[in-house]
């Protein structure tokens, strides 16, 4: 408590120095006039009694510089002194004072723009999506095919739902595959990227639209059945201005009107790692959205990329080990989203979107020269 | 520096300070210096101006009050008096510092240590 009194009081010392002194000043010189008067009655002359006064106070100069350190907070004082002396020395040099703020700037810029990336591309992948700790990557490859990641393949429709029905080790299972089209909206046309999902999508990754609803199991069957599509929050708000009506209304996705059933909450941007999607159909649209070709009941068209949330307590090894065999002639590979020999281009991408900068080896090179420097 | 003169212990000007203004009631910084002195024997090599941070550190923790007021000979001048937290203050130290004292009075006079004995070492 004491402790708090104390740097309250000098805190608050530090806006009245002026009075502090003229207190001071005042002070000292009744205690010297009392002094050199009490001299003089002993006998002394007025030198002397002089003297022997400032002698006995001890330096005045000293005795107020103590008592002015003791008024507020040195530290502060000179902290403001450096500040300013700093700031003199940056005007005189002004070419290499622009050179080393210019290096700061990079230099902090770049390292926080890495650790966003980080925390983005590696620690954090989806925003908005629950327990993603826990979610991973599937993809095929063929047996007897040395294992290079690069061999592995995408899921087809139906491996899909035989590794839904038949695997006890996820919480869920979904698939996603990135498209795109182009989405004329009054005299604004622009392409926008979106997924097609499995109708599970949302209630597997908890993400709640804030408005409508998220897709129902039926949507995923019925060849071009289901033209109902999820927007972002962010194409709402910036393309529809946040029409609470939004809700039922039709657009039109490649030629054909779409019903907007829901609008995703804020901050969800999909599960393709460092894209931001706008919207999302059903796997039942599939033939009008990945080149016209209807895919759902070929097993060897393999267009998905499938995503799992492993159940707590299961370590991604076991069902590396303990996965459904599919077919005589595959495995299936499980492993961390965005170690994915396949998901170089996305991070690429992730750097795109966060910064604008570009990413090629030379340009981080340089960044990297500048992070040193600051 | 006169070196029969005894330095002020770090830590005992603020009690002596804190006893001197709890007896003579509100008292102007010359007046203190004055007292201490007498009361000392002109055997303390004391600045007088150390008193006046002394005072305000006291002040700022609350067991000293100042007051502007008018002296004797007529003339403006600060007066410091013991607050309540401070005579609390001035109880607690007085005690600790005795006690310290006779601590330090044991071993500076031998005569008065029990003899060590070959059991106890």
């Amino acid at each position: 408590m004491t402790a708090i009194r104390v740097f309250l009081r000098r805190l608050g010392g530090l806006f009245r120095s002026e009075r502090l002194e003229s207190d001071m000043d005042a002070e000292f010189e009744f205690h010297l006039e009392n002094e050199v008067a009490e001299n003089l009655r002993r006998g002394m002359s007025p030198d002397d009694a002089l003297a022997a006064a400032r002698r006995r106070f001890g330096g005045v100069s000293q005795m107020k510089e103590a008592y002015r350190d003791a008024h507020s907070l040195p530290f502060l004082q000179v902290f403001w002194q450096d500040l300013r002396f700093g700031s003199r020395m940056l005007r005189r040099n002004p070419g290499s004072s622009i050179l080393a703020i210019l290096c700061l700037t990079i230099g902090i810029g770049a390292t926080t723009a890495v650790f966003s990336w980080i925390e983005g591309v590696l620690l954090r992948p989806f925003p908005g999506v629950a327990h993603q700790e826990r979610m991973m990557a599937v993809a095929g490859t063929f047996r007897g095919v040395s294992g290079a990641p690069g061999d592995s393949t995408d899921l087809s429709w139906p491996d899909f739902q035989d590794f839904e029905r038949n695997c006890k080790l996820f919480d869920a299972f979904i698939v996603d595959r990135i498209t795109g089209v182009t989405l004329a909206i009054g005299d604004r046309a622009d392409r926008t990227r979106g997924s097609v999902v499995s109708a599970n999508y949302f209630d597997a990754l908890g993400v709640r639209p804030i408005l409508g609803r998220g897709f129902e199991p039926a949507e995923d069957s019925g060849r071009n059945a289901h033209p109902v599509v999820v927007i972002s929050y962010q194409m709402w708000k910036e393309r529809f201005h946040g029409d609470p009506a939004i809700i039922g209304r039709a657009q039109m996705l490649n030629g054909m009107p779409h019903t907007i059933i829901g609008v995703a909450p804020e901050g969800f941007y999909g599960t393709f790692v460092g894209w931001a999607m706008q919207f999302w159909v059903p796997v039942s649209m599939q033939e009008r959205f990945t080149g016209g070709v209807y895919q759902l009941e070929d097993r060897g068209a393999p267009w998905i990329e499938g995503f799992v949330r492993l159940k707590p307590g299961v370590t991604p090894s076991k069902p590396r080990r303990r996965y459904p065999r599919l077919r005589a002639s595959w495995s299936t590979i499980i492993r961390p989203p965005t170690a994915a020999g396949a998901r170089d281009c996305s991070l690429c991408g992730r750097l795109r979107s966060t910064t604008r900068a570009p990413c090629s080896p030379r340009c981080l090179s340089r960044w990297r020269w500048c992070a040193s420097c600051s | 520096m006169d070196h029969e003169k005894a330095d002020v212990l770090h830590g005992s000007l603020g009690l002596m300070l804190l006893r001197t203004l709890d007896t003579l009631g509100p008292q102007h910084g010359w007046g203190i210096a004055r007292r201490i002195e007498q009361i000392s024997g002109d055997a303390l090599a004391l600045n007088q101006g150390t008193l006046y941070p002394s005072l305000l550190r006291l002040e700022q923790m609350g067991w000293v009050a100042s007051k502007w007021g008018t002296s004797d000979n007529n003339r403006r001048a600060k007066f410091y008096s013991i607050t309540r937290a401070g005579k609390k203050q001035l109880a607690a130290e007085a005690e600790n510092w005795e006690r310290i004292s006779d601590i330090l009075g044991r071993f500076l006079k031998p005569s008065r240590l029990p003899k060590p004995s070959k059991e106890s070492l």
